[in-house]
């Protein structure tokens, strides 16, 4: 961020010394306002309240489907995230294989 | 103040009118092209790849020393704020210093990456991508550069493995004393957030808008002033393109992986690991006692992510390595891009590793 005058080509900008005034004065106020813990703790709920909501549809919506006898997002979900950790698995023994491949911890020391 | 004569009013009103058809043009070009800026651009090849973790060379032909440089960031952002743009690139001043330069890139994470532990990038990834760098150049040992949380990898591998393939090491803004931490990250190291409640349950990710947010936080009149300034300098070409590349760099952030995330809150940022020296990575403990290799540390005096009094605990758990250290007056990106970084960053970084590299 630019600090300090701002010149442009040798001459001050009438505007930018007024938005740099009133940034200048907004900027501390408005920081503490967005770090401070009671927004911090706003966000927090309302990110809960969203979340048990979402479950909430989530759920209502699955119960429709599955008396009609189709599938739920929740199910595909399911199935996604078994895939994920075979995956996950999969990648976990590709790394213990590529460990053994590489020197030992005990060869020269570089210093 | 005086006021000027009519030649001067002339030609500040010529001068005036000149910038407002270069402002418009470049105002056309700016809106049209989405603001999409040349990043990354330096040429350069795969050399190897792990999952979704790549290893690039940088092409060169004035390499001077054998001894390569593997530079590596961490995980919230991408891996070309390193390469930024033309003329602004911390991989470009490498290189024409002379240095074989590497980058490792950990890309961006999705589900199956929500598994990886803090061993996967600080031990898995980067010893393979050490090896790599090894094999390409035939070099015995590797330079490493960390900045931010890729410091913070960098100092584990050294930590945990004592036969790491590391000669020398570059910091640039380690976040190591979680005392001293930034405003935007304190109630996770003062416990008060549990990570669990940052983490996406669907995706097992921290997500990228979430962290986005985060740092619009500490600076909320950030992009407003961004503006400013591109109004001001709309009519300079070179501006345009750079304020871009520094645009996307500032809102271009990347899922954090849950399970990384969740080690790194509370073992690195709640329990001070780095400080305390109860870090392990994985069953190996991280003793930065063993350290013997020589040590340079870039600081940014305004950093308002990594305050410079985190950054400098690091000379106080290095006992036993050659440490230097260099304080640049720049904020956190400053640091690694534009004329701080030109100037001061990337000369002190190549007298370092001219210092402490093999010649070819």
């Amino acid at each position: 961020m630019q600090q300090g005058p701002i010149t442009s080509g040798g001459g001050v900008i009438p505007w930018r010394s007024a938005f740099d005034l009133v940034e200048g004065r907004v900027q501390g106020p408005l920081t503490k306002l967005t770090t401070s813990p009671e927004l911090r703790d706003t966000v927090r709920i309302a990110r809960r309240t969203r979340r048990t909501a979402g479950r909430l549809v989530d759920r209502t919506g699955a119960a429709v489907l599955h008396q009609l006898h189709l599938p739920a997002y929740r199910d595909v979900r399911r199935i996604s995230r078994q895939l994920t950790t075979l995956e996950q698995r999969v990648r976990e023994l590709s790394h213990q294989i590529d460990q053994d491949a590489l020197p030992p911890d005990d060869a020269p020391v570089a210093d | 103040m005086t006021p000027p004569s009519p030649t001067d009013a002339v030609s500040l009103i010529q001068r005036e009118v000149d910038r407002a058809r270069l402002r418009a043009r470049n105002g056309i070009r700016y809106v049209t092209a989405g603001g999409v800026a040349r990043v990354g651009a330096t040429p350069k090849d795969l050399v190897w790849q792990r999952d979704r973790a790549t290893l690039w060379r940088y092409r060169s032909d004035e390499v001077r020393y054998r001894t390569p440089v593997l530079l590596m960031l961490g995980l919230v952002s991408r891996s070309y704020i390193l390469d930024l743009h033309p003329g602004n690139s911390l991989v470009e001043h490498l290189r024409n210093g002379g240095f074989d330069v590497f980058l490792l890139d950990f890309g961006v994470p999705d589900e199956v990456d929500a598994a990886n532990r803090l061993v996967t990038y600080a031990d898995v990834y980067l010893r393979g991508a050490l090896e790599a760098a090894r094999r390409e150049t035939g070099a015995d040992t590797v330079s490493g550069l960390g900045y931010c949380m890729g410091a913070n990898f960098m100092l584990m591998q050294l930590g945990a493995r004592t036969g790491h393939r590391l000669s020398s090491l570059v910091v640039l803004a380690p976040p190591i004393d979680f005392r001293h931490c930034a405003p935007l990250i304190r109630p996770l190291a003062e416990g008060k957030i549990d990570p669990e409640e940052l983490i996406d349950e669907e995706t097992g990710l921290v997500p990228a808008g979430l962290i986005r947010n985060a740092f619009r936080s500490t600076k909320p009149t950030h992009e407003i002033v961004q503006y400013a300034n591109l109004w001001e300098n709309l009519w300079r070409d070179e501006y345009l393109e750079g304020h871009q590349a520094m645009t996307r760099w500032v809102g271009d952030h990347v899922p954090f992986p849950g399970a990384a995330f969740r080690q790194y809150a509370r073992s690195i940022m709640r329990d001070n690991g780095f400080v305390t020296g109860h870090l392990r990575l994985a069953t190996r403990p991280v003793n930065l006692q063993t350290v013997r290799i020589p040590v340079f540390n870039a600081m940014a005096e305004f950093d308002e992510i990594v305050p410079l009094r985190s950054a400098e605990a690091l000379a106080g758990i290095l006992p036993n390595a050659p440490y230097e250290e260099l304080r640049v007056s720049a904020g956190h990106i400053g640091l690694v891009a534009g004329r701080r970084c030109a100037k001061v960053t990337a000369p002190g970084i190549i007298s370092f590793l001219s210092r402490h590299s093999e010649a070819a």
